[in-house]
């Protein structure tokens, strides 16, 4: 046999072998970069991490897997302590509606009791200013009672197929009254058959929220219009006031918390009705938006997400 | 820096750069084809080049019977240390005569000879033209080595290894006879009338390698083409004696002719392929510089879009290839063969020609076409990866970029168009002539892709033409091989005969009177000679015979002058009488002229060199003084005028000089001279009625069989069977690289006119009518055309010129053919022009609005 | 301390055209929180799309200094940039810019699959489900109409899970319902996912949807206007 071929022969194993070895290492990174990969994609998603076997393999994805693990456990603990203290947190909020809604209905009953009784002029007049403050700490206190469970999830929203008619009607129908008091024209222009996935009872409060709103800043004598259309993606709830409108600048807080337009301090509310509005529709994956220019009414739109 | 895994992702490219090229369909199926064209071609001409030359050297094998490409006549102990200490040289052999089969009990003229081959010759040189050996090569001095093809020749049937046989033989001097016991017999190629012998039996016989008669050195080198001037260095480093003589047997020039042609095509086939690929990319990547732009914007890296271009090639060269070979070697089976023996290649019976195929054929094309593909992608590739994203998202197709570097080229056009049409401004410029401009301004503008397509236009026609000219050139190519050019050469066969009494006039007055008579001859030329003898004497005919020994005879001139001075019979020669008009075409070819009146005369004489090695000058001025044969009183004494070369002229040739004369002097000196050569001129060249008519009254003589003749006509036949189908092939060849071009060109001008439909609809929502858009579009066309052809015309031609020069030996004239080339011309302008009239038609279908309305974007 | 996703300091970009130089950002201060979404407003060469391309490392500032998700984009090479683009930045453009080639589906996931990660089948079912291209997920972009095609390139920029998304003049080539269906759909979309959306417009409706708007003026940023807390 000659050398150089023997040379050769061996020259081409080695050269396969390391081809082949080579090979099996890439092939191994990548399984070990993909489990890796689906491992913290399962943390990251709060699937957490499924026991398995290899965590006691002697290999690097063994070791490596026990460290993920131990990420997770904390990961998973410092979740539910957060958790846990927001649970604390709406205890202590259902408490503090719970607990005040007994003094609040006393104060109204002794503020009745109080009126007969029989008091100076200036005695009833404070006696007035006493009854509107209590009116209006309960009124905030629900609104804070519901925005609560809103925010933190304690209220399931339901969507269902339903006429939206059906519910735009609910919140129109509510409203009339308040309407009718300050004479402005309420008209709606609605597609009865529109049926469109949502919770009833929520965007009813949204709706009554945003027409609540309209009334208010609309003077007597104006009028409001509902509408509907259907797009294809949304289908689009829209309520046209007649009333001062909103300067454009304004026109992205007057969905926040506690908002109130400054000129008008004198009116009932605490500016958190579009805010719910807001929040009611966010979580039917929704939006909301307005369009107005100062002094020529304003359009609020609600979008909810058809089909 | 860290060592970092490179991240794994490639999956989604190859996913990509399929979806890419289907949906970019026509290019990719042009490059494709681009590339199965052109491995198919490479394939095709590897392989014809690798069966030529395997084919040429087993023809060499079966010829010389051995591996070997020189052979010595004669090789002394000097020589053989030479070549053992030559370092080009593989192997060397010495295979000598070591005498003659005399007689056999069966047979009295066996014409078998005794042969010794040395080891080196035996077991390496000879091995691969032998097919079938049994027993081994001679030992002892009384074995041989044998082919049952000798064993008959000596009338020997039936005999087997381990036999034996009685025979005469002749070795030298002696002569005796000799049981001889077959060791081997062997069948294949080579010397098949040879008893192979011993070295014991060599030595015994007294013979020497080093003697011309005996030794032929055989010689294999490493390498394995040998240019000519290695060739000559090699020659000069033997030292040859001077009877010794060393022949190469490959024909080099010719070998390395077909290198270059196999080499210039595959160049030729390479380019246009990495054209057309590489203007394809080029446009598809210049169109989409926002798709990269935008792949960029969503986070591919350059690198990656190398990977995703490169991948694209790949798919496009792996499928082109693989469809290439796979059709080429299902072609080559079929067409290589005959292009072969086109090339001059003959096997004889059983030996037919095999197609080789090689993985390295294979490999080369896979090699060469891959890297023309690699190259062709390369620069797109680059192209696609230096654009910015913010270049790619500020992008506009079609020419939009250009426009804005050129400060409004064509919008400026645009804008200038009204005032072309309303002649009342312009009245210095018509349209036709603005037309023109634009057309003019559209190729200049972008001169790299025009200047491409026309050169891989150019390619493909210089292909065209540079085979056109070769083989109209040899189509036309004057037959000359006959003396003074004449059209029919006729022979007197009896001329062969051994003995004087058959050697007969058989072209007689009356024949030649018939011959003068067909109407198509314009004239005849008999030659005539007598046979003489020269007798001895010391002045010239010693001298001459004494040259001739040493030259040409194994005997020396000793041995034999005194037969020759008794018997100058058995020395006989031939005095050839030559007319007027062979003397001045003697005359005109040899160097020095001879006085014509005294050779008319009869004063002097010319003399056929016969190879020796005399100058003019020593023998001119000698006389030379013959005697007719069988009459030794009867003689004539001529002043020699001059040696000549040409050996038209020669009747029989015998040791003694040819005497060349005046043919009045022949027919003086001998009673009836032997016309024993007629060349014969037709009025028309190449006439076959009176060549027929020639032969007719040949036949119809008296001696009808005994001549044999010469034509152009014949000649032309011969060589236009052996070239076979080289026509069609070389037209094969040209048709698919003209074919390459066109693609390129249709390809590139589609590619333009769709980019340029907004700009197209622009002009006609101003005005312009769809007929001048379409006269444009063909001026464009017609541009390309002429521009190629305009490169062919100087760069093709200069190629051509220089092929047919190398390849030119019979120094015919360079004439380029018109006829094919102008309908080369013809055919590509029609193409060009219907190119663009055809893909006008397609835009102007949709209407103008569409185009005007297309987003921008 | 805030968290700023994005953070500019001082950058300017100026560059030549012609004789004059045009100065398309000026001195830039520019910042965007986590999960927020913010609208810039300005007229057609104010430079504002000069600044979301700063921000997506589509171009290089001629001074100062770009941070996105803690890192600084200045010395980046163009394959690092690539890469960035890749993981951090989900890009929406006018023209959509889809991949003519790739269906939908597979134009959502190419940056996953450029990144050479795992595609989260999940995940992208979610993006599609709620973008409705359920339906359309096999079908080629050529096939699809406008707002379609746009969706299809909000799940693209979601798809890759990136720490911002922007968003240059997305309904731009719309019509104005399906522009606001998309825009809508993409304050939805980023919200449900905490996405953080830098928007480009030249429309103030649309700029309303945000939740604050920048307005920028002559490659500077014009104060006091539409900031809250």
């Amino acid at each position: 046999m000659d050398w150089s071929a023997v040379t050769a022969v061996l020259a081409g194993c080695a050269a396969v072998t390391a081809v082949w070895r080579m090979y099996r290492l890439k092939r191994e990174v990548y399984q070990f970069e993909e489990r890796v990969e689906s491992a913290l994609d399962d943390i990251l998603s709060g699937k957490g991490m499924t026991e398995g076997e290899e965590g006691v393999t002697d290999s690097l994805w063994g070791k490596c897997r026990e460290k993920l693990w131990r990420v997770n456990r904390i990961w998973t603990k410092k979740e539910e302590a957060g958790r846990r203290e927001k649970e604390l947190m709406k205890e202590l909020i259902s408490d503090i509606s719970h607990q005040t809604r007994t003094p609040i209905a006393n104060m109204k009953l002794y503020q009745e009791f109080l009126q007969e009784e029989g008091l100076s002029g200036k005695g009833r007049e404070f006696l007035g200013h006493l009854e509107g403050q209590t009116e209006k700490l309960d009124f905030l206190l629900q609104s804070m009672v519901k925005m609560s469970r809103l925010e933190t999830g304690i209220i399931h929203i339901r969507q269902q197929e339903a006429r939206l008619y059906e519910t735009i009607a609910g919140a129109v129908g509510e409203i009339v009254p308040a309407a009718a008091k300050k004479g402005i024209e309420l008209s709606v222009d609605c597609d009865e058959e529109i049926m469109v996935k949502h919770d009833r009872k929520w965007t009813e409060e949204a709706i009554f929220n945003v027409l609540d709103n309209a009334v208010k800043y609309t003077e007597s004598g104006g009028s409001i219009h509902v509408a509907m259309k259907c797009q294809e993606v949304f289908a689009k709830i829209s309520v046209r006031d007649t009333g001062k409108g909103i300067a454009p600048e304004r026109q992205a807080e007057i969905f926040t918390r506690f908002y109130r337009e400054p000129e008008i301090h004198d009116e009932s509310g605490i500016g958190i009705g579009l805010y719910l509005a807001r929040k009611i529709l966010e979580l039917q994956n929704g939006y909301i938006e307005v369009r107005s220019q100062e002094g020529e009414g304003a359009e609020f739109n609600l979008y909810l997400p058809n089909a | 820096m860290v060592f970092m895994l490179k991240n794994n992702n490639t999956r989604v490219l190859t996913r990509m750069a399929g979806r890419s090229l289907k949906s970019g369909r026509r290019q990719s199926v042009t490059m494709i084809l681009a590339v199965l064209l052109s491995a198919f071609m490479l394939f095709g001409v590897f392989t014809v080049g690798m069966t030529y030359f395997k084919m040429q050297r087993l023809q060499n094998i079966r010829l010389g019977g051995g591996e070997f490409d020189a052979i010595m006549y004669g090789v002394t102990d000097e020589q053989l240390r030479t070549c053992r200490e030559n370092p080009d040289i593989l192997r060397f052999g010495v295979h000598a005569v070591s005498g003659y089969i005399d007689e056999t009990e069966y047979d009295n003229t066996p014409e078998v000879t005794l042969m010794w081959a040395d080891e080196t010759c035996w077991n390496e040189i000879m091995a691969p033209a032998r097919e079938r050996v049994e027993g081994h090569y001679p030992v002892e001095e009384d074995e041989v080595m044998v082919t049952e093809y000798a064993l008959e020749k000596c009338g020997f049937h039936g005999l087997n290894v381990g036999d034996t046989f009685t025979a005469v033989y002749g070795a030298g001097a002696v002569k005796c006879e000799k049981t001889f016991r077959i060791s081997g017999i062997w069948e294949g190629f080579g010397e098949k009338s040879a008893f192979y012998v011993s070295e014991k039996f060599y030595e015994q016989t007294g013979l020497d390698p080093a003697d011309v008669a005996s030794g032929r050195f055989l010689i294999d080198f490493r390498q394995k083409l040998i240019s000519q001037e290695e060739q000559d260095a090699f020659i000069a480093s033997m030292n040859l004696g001077k009877q010794q003589r060393l022949f190469f047997t490959v024909d080099f020039a010719f070998s390395v002719q077909i290198l270059t042609g196999i080499a210039g095509l595959a160049l030729v086939i390479c380019l246009c392929a990495y054209l057309l690929i590489y203007n394809i990319m080029y446009l598809s990547v210049a169109g989409n510089i926002r798709y990269y732009g935008l792949l960029q914007t969503i986070g591919m890296t350059g690198r990656q879009i190398c990977g995703l271009i490169r991948r694209q090639m790949f798919l496009v060269g792996g499928i082109g290839l693989a469809g290439g070979v796979l059709l080429g070697s299902g072609v080559s089976f079929l067409v290589v063969p005959s292009v072969v023996k086109s090339l001059g290649i003959r096997m004889g019976k059983g030996g037919e020609i095999a197609v080789s195929f090689h993985p390295l054929i294979l490999l080369l094309t896979l090699l060469l076409t891959g890297i023309t593909v690699y190259i062709a992608g390369r620069k797109p590739a680059k192209i696609a990866v230096t654009c910015s994203p913010m270049e790619a998202l500020g992008y506009r197709p079609s020419a939009d970029v250009r426009r804005r570097g050129r400060l409004g080229g064509s919008r400026r056009k645009a804008g200038r168009q009204p005032r072309s049409g309303c002649k009342d401004t312009v009245r210095d410029i018509s349209p036709s002539a603005r037309i023109w401009r634009m057309a003019k301004e559209q190729i200049t503008k972008d001169k790299r892709k025009a200047g491409i397509v026309m050169l891989s236009l150019a390619a493909g026609m210089s292909v065209f033409l540079c085979i056109a000219t070769l083989l109209t050139s040899q189509a036309k190519r004057e037959y000359n091989y006959n003396f003074r050019d004449f059209d029919m050469v006729v022979k007197n066969s009896t001329m062969r005969k051994e003995e004087q009494e058959e050697r007969v006039q058989i072209f007689d007055q009356t024949v030649l009177d018939r011959l003068d008579a067909i109407e198509g001859v314009a004239e005849t030329a008999p030659l005539r000679y007598a046979e003489i003898t020269v007798p001895w004497e010391p002045e010239f005919a010693d001298m001459w015979m004494r040259e001739f020994y040493e030259t040409w005879m194994n005997i020396p001139y000793e041995d034999e002058v005194e037969e020759y001075k008794e018997f100058p019979e058995n020395f006989g020669s031939s005095l050839v009488g030559i007319s007027k008009a062979d003397f001045e075409a003697l005359n005109a070819a040899s160097g020095e002229p001879v006085d014509e009146e005294e050779f008319l005369e009869g004063k002097t004489c010319l003399l056929y060199r016969d190879g020796l090695e005399f100058k003019s000058s020593d023998v001119t001025g000698k006389s030379v003084t013959c005697a007719a044969y069988g009459d030794r009183t009867h003689t004539q004494t001529f002043e020699i005028g001059g040696l000549v070369d040409v050996n038209d002229y020669t009747a029989l040739l015998g040791y003694p000089p040819t005497i060349i004369v005046s043919e009045d002097v022949v027919r003086e000196f001998a009673e009836e001279p032997i016309i024993y050569k007629i060349g014969i001129r037709y009025r028309e060249e190449y006439d076959a009625k009176t060549e027929a008519e020639i032969l007719s009254v040949l036949d119809a003589g008296p001696h009808g069989k005994d001549y044999s003749y010469e034509s152009r006509i014949e000649m032309k036949k011969e060589v236009e069977k052996a070239q076979g189908n080289m026509m069609e092939i070389g037209i094969g060849i040209a048709l698919i690289l003209a074919l390459i071009g066109m693609m390129n060109y249709v390809n590139t001008f589609v590619g333009n006119i769709r980019s340029r439909r907004v700009e197209i609809a622009v002009l006609e929502s101003i005005g312009m009518t769809g007929r001048q858009v379409k006269k444009m579009l063909i001026l464009e066309g017609l541009l390309y055309a002429g521009g190629a052809w305009v490169i062919t015309g100087i760069a093709g031609t200069a190629a051509t010129y220089w092929i047919y020069q190398s390849m030119n030996y019979t120094g015919a004239e360079f004439v380029i053919p018109a006829v094919p080339l102008l309908c080369a011309a013809v055919i590509s302008v029609l193409i060009c022009i219907s190119v663009p009239a055809i893909a006008y038609r397609e835009i102007e279908k949709k209407g103008i609005v569409e185009y005007i309305k297309m987003p921008v974007c | 301390m805030e968290s700023w996703i994005v953070e500019t300091r001082g950058l300017k970009k100026y560059y030549r055209l012609g004789d004059h130089i045009v100065r398309a950002l000026d001195g830039v201060d520019f910042t965007v929180r986590e999960q927020e979404f913010v609208a810039i407003i300005g007229r057609s060469g104010s430079g504002k799309s000069t600044l979301l391309h700063m921000v997506g490392g589509l171009d290089t500032p001629t001074e100062g200094e770009v941070m996105v998700a803690g890192r600084s984009l200045s010395g980046m090479t163009k394959e690092e940039l690539a890469i960035f683009r890749r993981r951090k930045v989900g890009f929406i453009f006018q023209n959509y810019n889809l991949v003519p080639d790739l269906n939908v589906y597979e134009n959502v996931v190419l940056p996953i699959e450029l990144d050479g990660k795992r595609v989260d089948r999940e995940f992208t079912a979610e993006i599609l489900d709620v973008l409705k291209l359920t339906e359309k997920r096999e079908a080629l972009p050529g096939m699809l109409s406008g707002g379609q095609q746009q969706r299809a390139a909000i799940a693209r920029a979601l798809a890759s899970k990136p720490a911002i998304i922007l968003a240059d003049e997305p309904t731009g080539n719309l019509d104005t319902a399906s522009g606001h269906d998309v825009l809508g759909l993409l304050k939805v979309v980023a919200k449900q996912f905490q996405q953080t959306l830098v928007l480009i417009t030249h429309d103030q409706d649309i700029a309303q949807m945000a939740d604050r708007i920048v307005c920028i003026e002559d490659g500077q940023i014009r104060k006091g206007r539409g900031l809250h807390a």
